[in-house]
């Protein structure tokens, strides 16, 4: 929004009318040459001259816009913009992603359970506001792809860089869980919690799910776990990131739904079980209404100043005109 | 200051140049181009055949007891009127003189050589009114006082009424003369004033132009503004379309006047500020004379 | 007295073409005055004509005048302003230039310029970090967090084999480190650059600007030496250019000393003892200044003395032009 910082400069727009007058309508006026072209109390000489009489026109009228630019600029003209300010703390969200090859799972339309998950994820992030967020994903062993930030558009970026088994053909639950409590341990937020999204057995690392639910949840981190996928056989298709080649598989498809509820119940979070995009959805709808904290926001007003745009706009209006009358024109006077 | 200097001085150089002028040539043909109103009575003398038996004076053929015929010459005596226009217009010009000066000049010529013939002249100056008459008198000091009242004269108007002109002159010369007008003709409606006034009288009408006014220059763009009516156009001599409609529109301006003079037998000359008007108005002479 | 925008001075350039300009165009216009106004009055048209069109564009060349310095940015006093924000959020650009391997500087100027950052990290607990790196473009390698694990992981790695791109684009690791902040995040932020402004690329001072419009300040810490030393690589050898000359790598000090100016930041250089000290207490001070009630003191920048001065040449250049002197023009 446009909002000028001494309007009262803008009263000088009020001299343009006058000045507009004084320039090209004034009987008497100088930079007229005496020179007789009439006849007496009868015809005179007046040449047909549109052409050159509209381009005077447009380019005085460019003139008169340029010192109104001038005058505008002394108003303080600035871009205003309302900026919402946190004054609390959001809450520290770390999402463990699943990077395991069941993931190509077809049986989350469109494409498989790993892209759905992955764009649920993201529009979760797009909901959240003044909450730092971070991912870690975990294949074979795990890896923290983003420390928790609020910069999302980064976020959003490395999220969707992510691959299928990128990290190996493993799922090593617990050290994602590990890897996400760790880098979650030196935050001073008051609410930290992890979403695990996984449609697997914990199969490899050296550390145990368990276990890194009981560090999590020493470091006051609760953990929302989210199982993806039906039980049974499900078709799934992928690309190995290192090889390149395309992989068609049969898999048959199994969860430690056990294990998931007792990490998600030790930390004083919750298991959800989503079995369709649909589901996942609702999934991720539910922990954003849980772990909502109560925001001090404020306000502010930004301003950009603008008027060095509005200076330069009316000097080259100005000197535009200047230049055709005396250089195309070859004005005399 | 400077410039009533100027003007004594240019009145000195124009008596110089013009007291030789008259001395040598131009003040014989004046005489022969103008001839006075009417005859006046000569002598008496014998009939010679040939004679025009109308001439015949009866009463003086009986007395002597052969025909005796009268002679005539013209009479003497011829009266020149000038009209001066010294409207706005013509306090401008392009050329080395301004066409209020070039006119002066032209008077002052005349003027001079209608002294040396002691003639009486006068003059009238003016604008979209009489701005001045001089009833015409003999004498060059009275010439002289004019002439600088030509060339220094400030108009109060500025257009130029060349009917009023005409009809006051109509009125005023009483007597057939010799009427010459000075002006730009830049003023519509004044034929039939001009009509009535050469058949009265013998009527010069000389136009003082000077270049731009049949061609204008190419130049840049500049508001003029017409000095009569402040009216503002712009002058755009780069464009050629401009030039060409200015030259046309002031030659059929130019045209329409010289036809309308001839039409009326009004005889014209032309002079520009450019030109010498010593030389003009001598060429001028000689036509005229070798046509009678 | 500061001056924002010295590159505003370029429009006074505009004056050579319109001296030559205006010395032509008074010699035609003189000629064609007296062709459509009559030599018999020569003296009295071109004395005025030369009066007016001296007085006229001179008062053009003091409306670009004062147009200019109205768009220089002067800037002088200050004026309070309440700002919320608290804390500082700050972004360390780290040049991981080939140059920055030389070993002027003990162990090397990269591992100068990562214990710089640890100790700044420790220095400034509670606050958060984000690291940006760069060579001919420059990556945001970890964004704005108060995961200092992360951070210090990545540190560990720090080296030049990280990007491909060759060269030292400054500009863009500003740009990038400026745009890290979040929007409406209530900290104050600070860029730490450390480079050798050895600068082959982009526009430092281009950069700056663009953290000055943010109001946040950048502080410049030099690597190595204005006389240079040549770059030794891991194997020992030296690298040598085309012709075989070795390549010297040295520090622009002016360069960056300038960018961090423009910000209200400060330079230091990497080789002094104090530089950690320094730079806290540095960065530090941005977050005292509005504690104090939440008031922040910003500078003044003028430029409406300098348009209304412009206003009034250009109008006095009509006045000059369109006023009828001595009933001629």
């Amino acid at each position: 929004m446009l909002t000028f910082e001494t309007p009262q400069y803008l009263l000088l727009l009020l001299l343009l009318p006058p000045a507009v007058y004084l320039r090209h309508f004034r009987k008497g006026r100088g930079a007229v040459l005496s020179f007789p072209f009439r006849v007496w109390k009868g015809h005179g000489f007046y040449p047909r001259q549109v052409g050159l009489k509209g381009l005077l026109f447009l380019f005085s009228l460019f003139f008169w816009i340029g010192v109104a630019l001038l005058i505008i600029s002394l108003g303080g003209p600035s871009l205003s913009r309302h900026e919402k300010l946190f004054l609390s703390r959001g809450v520290d969200i770390m999402i463990v992603f699943d990077q395991s090859p069941s993931m190509a799972g077809k049986d989350f339309p469109p494409v498989n359970r790993f892209e759905t998950a992955r764009e649920m994820t993201a529009h979760f992030i797009a909901g959240r506001e003044n909450d730092p967020i971070g991912i870690v994903s975990f294949g074979t062993d795990a890896v923290l792809r983003v420390p928790p930030t609020l910069d999302y558009d980064l976020l959003t970026e490395r999220l969707g860089e992510l691959k299928i088994m990128e990290m190996g053909d493993g799922t090593a639950i617990g050290m994602g869980l590990a890897v996400a409590a760790l880098h979650l341990s030196t935050s001073q937020a008051e609410e930290k919690i992890i979403i695990l999204l996984t449609d697997g057995e914990n199969n490899s690392g050296e550390i145990q799910p368990e276990t890194s639910a009981s560090i999590a949840g020493k470091l006051g981190i609760r953990i929302y776990t989210i199982g993806i996928g039906t039980t049974g056989e499900v078709s799934a298709e992928f690309t190995d990131p290192e090889s390149g080649s395309v992989y068609s598989a049969t898999l048959k498809s199994r969860f430690d739904e056990v294990m998931l509820k007792t990490i998600a119940e030790e930390t004083g979070g919750r298991y959800f079980h989503a079995i369709s995009p649909g589901t996942l959805e609702a999934v991720f709808q539910t922990i954003d209404s849980l772990e909502s904290v109560e925001r001090l926001v404020k306000m502010q007003v930004v301003f950009e100043p603008l008027h060095y745009l509005f200076i330069l706009a009316g000097f080259l209006l100005i000197m535009l005109e200047f230049i055709v009358r005396k250089a195309f024109f070859r004005e005399i006077l | 200051m400077t410039e009533s200097r100027d003007l004594s001085k240019k009145v000195k150089q124009l008596h110089l140049v013009s007291g030789k002028l008259v001395e040598s040539f131009f003040a014989g043909n004046y005489r022969s181009v103008f001839k006075g109103p009417g005859l006046e009575f000569d002598e008496v003398r014998e009939y010679i055949a040939g004679d025009d038996t109308r001439f015949i004076d009866w009463n003086v053929s009986s007395r002597m007891g052969s025909p005796y015929t009268k002679t005539f010459r013209e009479e003497r005596e011829v009266v020149l009127q000038v009209l001066i226009d010294i409207s706005a217009s013509l306090g401008t010009g392009a050329g080395s003189v301004s066409k209020q000066d070039t006119a002066g000049m032209i008077f002052a010529l005349l003027a001079f050589a209608a002294v040396a013939n002691n003639d009486r002249v006068g003059s009238l100056l003016f604008s979209d009114r009489i701005e001045k008459q001089v009833q015409p008198m003999k004498g060059k000091k009275h010439v002289l006082k004019q002439i600088s009242q030509v060339l220094s004269f400030k108009p109060a108007g500025a257009g130029s009424d060349l009917a009023l002109a005409f009809r006051t002159t109509a009125e005023t010369m009483k007597r057939r003369g010799i009427c010459v007008i000075l002006s730009d003709f830049r003023a519509a409606s004044y034929w039939s004033e001009l009509t009535v006034l050469s058949q009265r009288h013998d009527v010069i009408a000389i136009r003082v132009t000077d270049p731009v006014d049949r061609h204008y220059p190419v130049s840049g763009l500049v508001e003029l503004q017409d000095p009569e009516t402040g009216e503002t156009i712009l002058g755009y001599g780069r464009s050629s379309a401009f030039r060409e409609e200015y030259a046309e529109f002031w030659e059929i301006e130019r045209l329409n006047w010289l036809n309308g003079c001839r039409r009326i037998g009004v005889d014209t000359l032309e002079i520009s500020t450019e030109d010498d008007v010593a030389f003009k108005l001598m060429e001028y002479f000689n036509r005229r004379n070798k046509r009678q | 007295m500061k001056i924002n925008n010295p590159q505003a001075l370029y429009l006074l350039l505009l004056l050579i073409p319109l001296f030559i300009s205006a010395a032509l165009r008074y010699r035609s216009g003189s000629r064609q005055l007296l062709r459509l106004g009559g030599e018999w009055r020569k003296k009295k048209i071109l004395d005025l004509y030369l009066v007016k069109f001296f007085f006229s564009t001179a008062m053009l060349v003091l409306f670009i005048g004062a147009i200019t310095f109205s768009l220089m940015g002067i800037i002088w006093g200050q004026k309070p302003v309440h700002e919320e924000k608290k804390g500082i959020d700050v972004a360390f650009v780290i040049d991981i230039s080939r140059s920055m391997l030389a070993e002027d500087l003990y162990p090397s100027r990269l591992d100068k310029a990562v214990d710089l950052v640890r100790t700044t990290m420790k220095n400034l607990k509670g606050s958060r970090f984000s690291i940006t790196v760069f060579k001919g473009n420059a990556v945001v390698a970890v964004p704005l967090t108060e995961d200092t694990i992360s951070i210090e992981t990545f540190l560990s790695s720090i080296s030049p084999a990280m990007l491909s791109s060759k060269g030292t684009n400054t500009e863009a690791g500003i740009v990038k480190a400026v745009n890290s902040f979040p929007p409406g995040i209530g900290h104050n932020g600070a860029v730490v650059l450390i480079s050798d402004g050895d600068v082959l690329e982009g526009n430092l001072m281009r950069g700056a600007e663009l953290a000055a419009s943010r109001d946040i300040p950048l502080f410049a810490i030099g690597a190595g030496s204005v006389e240079g030393v040549p770059i030794i690589l891991n194997d020992g050898s030296v690298i040598r250019d085309l012709s075989g000359n070795t390549v010297i790598t040295s520090l622009d000090r002016d360069a960056l000393a300038k960018a961090a100016e423009r910000t209200g930041g400060e330079y230091f250089d990497l080789s002094s003892p104090s530089v950690s000290a320094g730079l806290n207490e540095a960065v530090r001070a941005i977050n005292d200044f509005s504690d104090r009630k939440g008031i922040r003191f910003r500078n003044i920048e003028h430029f409406r003395f300098f348009v209304i001065l412009a206003l009034i040449f250009i109008m006095l250049h009509f006045v000059i032009r369109g006023v009828k002197w001595k009933k001629d023009f």
